[in-house]
């Protein structure tokens, strides 16, 4: 991928995590982080 | 107080020590500072483990990774903030400079050729530069071993 989608991964993944509310992604939200930058096929799936 | 709430303010609590110290706090720090006992503190980061949320060295309590935050110097370091850190891997680094405001370096470098590729973002805008990053790891076995993803 692009350093500039990694860095929008990065974001979206970790810009909350100091937050006291902050939970992991479920299986389907981690997914349509994927899906939403464009991160699709097989090798994006978390579910083998 | 109930096991979620004490594992959130544990979690809360490591990651501020990891971000202002560069370094994780022990169990023991952790329940010396939190006011409560060595064991309640170990087995919060036994449950943060299972919850992927830290991960330890085996047999132990002492934090490899707090992610994005890696305890090992990485080939990710990162320069955010005044502080001096480590991502695990790209993806992290880059999340390291997105959890702490928005704006740092990472002194990155080619797996290929070890040439030196700083990546500065600026308000979570990258600075043009020529490269790609790649996954060896497919996504659903990631976590078959975190530390070597």
């Amino acid at each position: 991928m692009s350093i500039e989608t990694a860095l929008r991964l990065g974001a979206i993944w970790y810009s909350d995590k100091l937050d006291p509310g902050w939970r992991r992604k479920t299986l389907d939200e981690a997914e349509a982080v994927f899906s939403e930058l464009g991160l699709v096929g097989e090798f994006w799936r978390l579910r083998p | 107080m109930t096991s979620e709430v004490l594992d959130r303010d544990v979690r809360l609590f490591v990651f501020q020590q990891f971000v202002e110290t560069t370094r994780p706090p022990s169990a023991q720090v952790t329940a010396l500072a939190m006011g409560i006992t060595l064991a309640d503190a170990a087995a919060a980061y036994d449950r943060l483990a299972s919850n992927r949320v830290l991960v330890l060295e085996p047999g132990t309590h002492d934090i490899r990774m707090a992610n994005p935050l890696s305890a090992i110097p990485t080939a990710f370091p990162v320069s955010v903030g005044g502080k001096d850190l480590y991502g695990s891997c790209i993806w992290d680094a880059l999340g390291v400079v997105a959890m702490l405001g928005g704006t740092g370096t990472i002194l990155s470098s080619c797996a290929c050729c070890d040439e030196s590729m700083p990546l500065d973002v600026t308000n979570l805008k990258l600075r043009p530069v020529t490269g790609v990053v790649h996954f060896a790891v497919p996504a659903a076995h990631w976590w078959d071993d975190i530390v070597y993803t």
